[in-house]
């Protein structure tokens, strides 16, 4: 292991009415990448805050190679070496790589911008990292695992020492995952230390030597994750054991409610046939850009598909609009929940009703009482944590986020609910109860699509898993007979290229 | 693929092909085709008229306006704000010009006071939209009512000429800046919109506060995390409209050999729609000073040949704001299919 490189002792910091952090250390070691784990609200990017100068320590010192720093600016905190990676990344899309990478502070001649050199110096950074981009492209056409290595090449190219990443992974594909550890392996090796936050454990395991654990904003442990089980690790996240990360349940199966036939839209989305049954779970796997939300957005009439043929409940309907889907009793909880699913600066109350005023309004009025009585019923229906009914949804964890998100469909009563990456950003508890809740609702005859980039989450919860590759089905599993490795090599068309066919459950 | 030559998009090394350029310079060349096209068009419907030495200058003065006015609003519009104030802004400064010289001020203090008086129009501007935390549309469009109210304050909304300027050899000084020509028949003013376009590419293309608009107008908060002084980009930004502003106050009250309280009413829209439709995003991060150029070439022309052809100046109006409205929805959809 290599020596110590940067170290936070005794860290505390209160907002009005909050600790969010209490006495809390942390530390990094020289080519280390340190996991950062905590459910969301444990206090983990209030850490990261304190050390990237975004917010100032109440109490609490930071050394970096011994030596006590103050760092009470985010320049400072640059200055220092210390650079983070946001989930919501900070790239200028117009402008190109190079521009971004020495944005602030481009190479100058006489003067003036000297752009030759400063894509040559760009172009040497990326190949170094083994990043494969040009230096002149411009940012908003990379793909999102693109313009995060580009991100990381910004911080290489300002001296970063010490590098924070947050959920990086939590966009990614898995071939993209492996290309991103192996640079943080090669950053590694360049003696950088860095924070690796995360909700995924699996990820922890293949990347990091120690982890750290916060709960309710103090510090439960360090732990070396190769003596730690991850049933272990995730005890000590959430303070109580899960029985399972997957509540068991038996489904109630019933008669095939949603049909679509000969789906197809340029040449994005190919299918030739697509069911799913009441109360069934239908998983979806694929890589991110396989089509699969594409195909779903034809079937909620989000997207003109060239040609569909639909069936509900046996009946041959004709969807256009999204309205249409909504009235024929389909529901879709978007991928990106805060960029279209929810009106974040909205509170609790207008969110849940949002896709239900015309039962909640008489002759164009709303009927306020009535919007009241129906928010508190999903409120407690989906044990949704909030204030109050007037709380703005920006406030709420992801998890309840997530969870008015569906309690917006499910008080339309949909038959069918369409859930594209359910869980992401959204912490082990709360993961738990949208689980839950969607066990209750096939319970209840709900047929749930659910679209996931978790296998997981797919295995553990899918009653059939249909596999994306281009646009098209590639493979129908049965999750009790599958494995990761095979939805992966499905996923990733293979089998195609070895000439094998996809597997099949049903005559298609 | 770099936006970054000094006028159009400065290709990279092994790319070749309308594809593999700037959307800048692609803009540039759509919009550069339908300005030829027009011209012809106009050739061809008024072929005496259109094409006369006299209509030619004409034209060439009603685009050094919506040039130099445009480049002051392409620095608003890349960092991601507008300028509503810059008509208003520079009938101001012809005001002061004229107004000073009137008080028998030497020519070069009247200049250059009318100058400071277009960038204190900026700065107020960025001030109030950078710190006092004003949003850009509500700040000018207020700061338009001030400075016009002004410039009718200080003449008490009367036209002022510079026959009330004592001296004759400065009334004739002054009427070469924005009259005068070359002896081969080219305005002065058009060398001085080429040379300030210029100079204003240069900044915007190949300086580090250049560069920092774009960044500001790509994505504010990115900006912001990299160390980049946003509010000083964005003031700088807001003080380069305004003193353009006021250099075309200054070329058009010499042209007149007046300055009316009235003048420039309006002209930040045809300026905006001038940027624009050369293909200056009005989303921000986006555009150059050569597609201004054309923008302005293009809605001069347009305007003169509508003029020529008998288009009534109520109708003219109604077509430029139909046409800046279809601009913009040109490029919304052209960002929706990119998504």
């Amino acid at each position: 292991m290599g020596e110590e490189l940067f170290r936070m002792e005794g860290i505390s910091k209160s907002f009005p009415g909050v600790k969010a952090l209490d006495n809390v250390s942390f530390s990094v070691n020289k080519g280390e990448v340190h996991g950062l784990v905590g459910e969301n609200g444990a206090g983990k990017s209030t850490l990261m805050k304190i050390m990237s100068g975004v917010y100032k320590c109440d109490e609490g010192r930071i050394f970096i190679e011994g030596q006590e720093v103050h760092i009470d600016s985010v320049s400072k905190a640059q200055e220092l070496g210390i650079s983070i990676i946001f989930q919501e990344l900070n790239l200028c899309p117009h402008m190109s790589v190079a521009d971004n990478i020495f944005i602030g502070r481009p190479v100058m001649k006489h003067g003036l911008i000297d752009d030759r050199t400063m894509y040559k110096e760009a172009q040497k950074i990326l190949d170094n990292l083994g990043i494969d981009i040009n230096a002149h492209t411009v940012v908003r056409t990379l793909s999102v695992a693109q313009q995060q290595m580009v991100e990381i090449a910004k911080a290489i190219s300002r001296d970063c020492r010490i590098l924070v990443l947050d959920e990086p992974t939590a966009t990614l594909t898995e071939r993209e995952i492996d290309q991103l550890f192996d640079i943080i392996r090669n950053l590694q090796a360049r003696g950088i230390g860095m924070v690796y936050i995360s909700h995924r454990m699996e990820e922890l395991n293949r990347i990091c030597e120690r982890a750290t654990v916060l709960r309710d904003g103090k510090y439960i442990g360090t732990v070396y994750m190769k003596d730690i089980t991850l049933d272990k690790l995730v005890n000590m996240i959430v303070g109580r054991p899960l029985e399972d990360k997957f509540p068991k349940h038996e489904r109630k199966i019933g008669n095939i409610v949603l049909e679509a036939r000969n789906i197809r839209r340029k040449n994005k989305v190919n299918v030739d046939r697509l069911f799913v049954r009441k109360g069934e779970i239908l998983g979806i796997s694929g890589l991110v850009g396989s089509g699969r939300t594409e195909i779903m957005r034809c079937i909620f009439g989000a997207d003109r598909a060239d040609s569909m043929e639909l069936y509900i409940d046996g009946e041959p309907v004709k969807i256009r609009n999204v309205r249409q889907a909504v009235a024929h009793g389909i529901g879709y909880a978007t991928e990106n929940r805060k960029f279209d699913g929810l009106a974040l600066g909205l509170d609790v109350q207008y969110n849940i009703n949002m896709a239900h005023l015309k039962q909640l309004s008489r002759l164009g009025f709303i009927d306020d009482k009535k919007g009241r009585r129906n928010a508190e019923e999903y409120i407690e229906k989906l044990k949704i944590k909030t204030p109050g009914l007037r709380q703005k949804v920006r406030n709420l964890s992801g998890g309840n986020q997530q969870k008015i998100v569906l309690s917006k469909w499910l008080c339309n009563d949909v038959k069918i609910l369409i859930v594209d990456e359910p869980t992401r950003g959204i912490d082990v508890g709360a993961k738990f109860e949208v689980y839950e809740l969607f066990n209750r609702l096939s319970d209840q005859g709900v047929a749930i699509i659910m679209i996931s980039s978790e296998l997981p989450e797919i295995l553990g919860m899918s009653d059939r898993i249909l596999v994306i590759h281009k646009g098209s089905i590639n493979g129908e599993l049965d999750p009790k007979k599958t494995t990761q490795e095979e939805i992966l090599y499905l996923a990733a068309g293979y089998n195609i290229l070895e000439g094998k066919p996809a597997p099949r459950l049903h005559a298609f | 693929m770099s936006k970054f030559g000094i006028f159009n998009g400065e290709r990279s090394e092994g790319n070749k092909g309308f594809s593999n350029l700037s959307t800048e310079s692609k803009k540039a060349i759509l919009s550069g085709t339908g300005l030829i096209l027009m011209f012809i068009v106009f050739s061809l419907l008024k072929p005496d008229l259109f094409l006369s030495k006299t209509n030619l200058i004409n034209i060439t003065q009603q685009i050094v306006t919506y040039s130099i006015l445009g480049y002051g609003l392409t620095f608003c519009l890349v960092c991601g704000g507008t300028d509503l104030s810059a008509g208003a802004a520079m009938a101001l400064s012809g005001i002061v010009v004229v107004k000073m010289l009137a008080a028998g001020a030497p020519l070069w203090l009247s200049i250059l006071t009318a100058l400071l008086v277009g960038l204190v129009s900026g700065i107020i501007n960025g001030v109030s939209i950078e710190i006092l935390g004003v949003v850009p549309f509500i700040a000018t469009l207020g700061m338009q009512w001030v400075y016009r109210g002004l410039a009718n304050v200080l003449v008490n909304g009367m036209p002022i000429y510079t026959t009330t300027i004592p001296s004759v050899e400065v009334q004739e000084k002054f009427y070469i800046l924005g009259g005068g020509r070359l002896p081969n028949g080219i305005p002065y003013s058009v060398i001085i919109t080429a040379v300030y376009g210029l100079i204003l590419a240069i900044v915007l293309s190949k300086t580090r506060i250049g560069r920092q608009i774009y960044a500001c107008g790509s994505n504010l908060e990115a900006a912001k995390l990299s160390g980049i002084n946003a509010v000083g980009t964005r003031i700088f930004a807001y003080s380069i409209s305004g003193f353009s502003a006021s250099i075309c106050g200054i070329l058009v009250a010499s042209r007149l050999s007046s300055a009316q309280p009235t003048a420039g009413m309006g002209y930040e829209a045809e300026a905006i729609a001038a940027a624009v439709l050369g293909g200056v995003s009005n989303t921000g991060g986006e555009g150059n000073i050569l597609n201004t150029i054309i923008g302005a070439m293009t809605m001069g022309i347009l305007r003169n040949g509508l003029n020529l052809n008998g288009v009534s100046s109520y109708w003219q109006q109604a077509i430029i704001g139909f046409i800046l409205v279809a601009a913009c929805a040109a490029e919304a959809r052209r960002h929706r299919r990119n998504v």
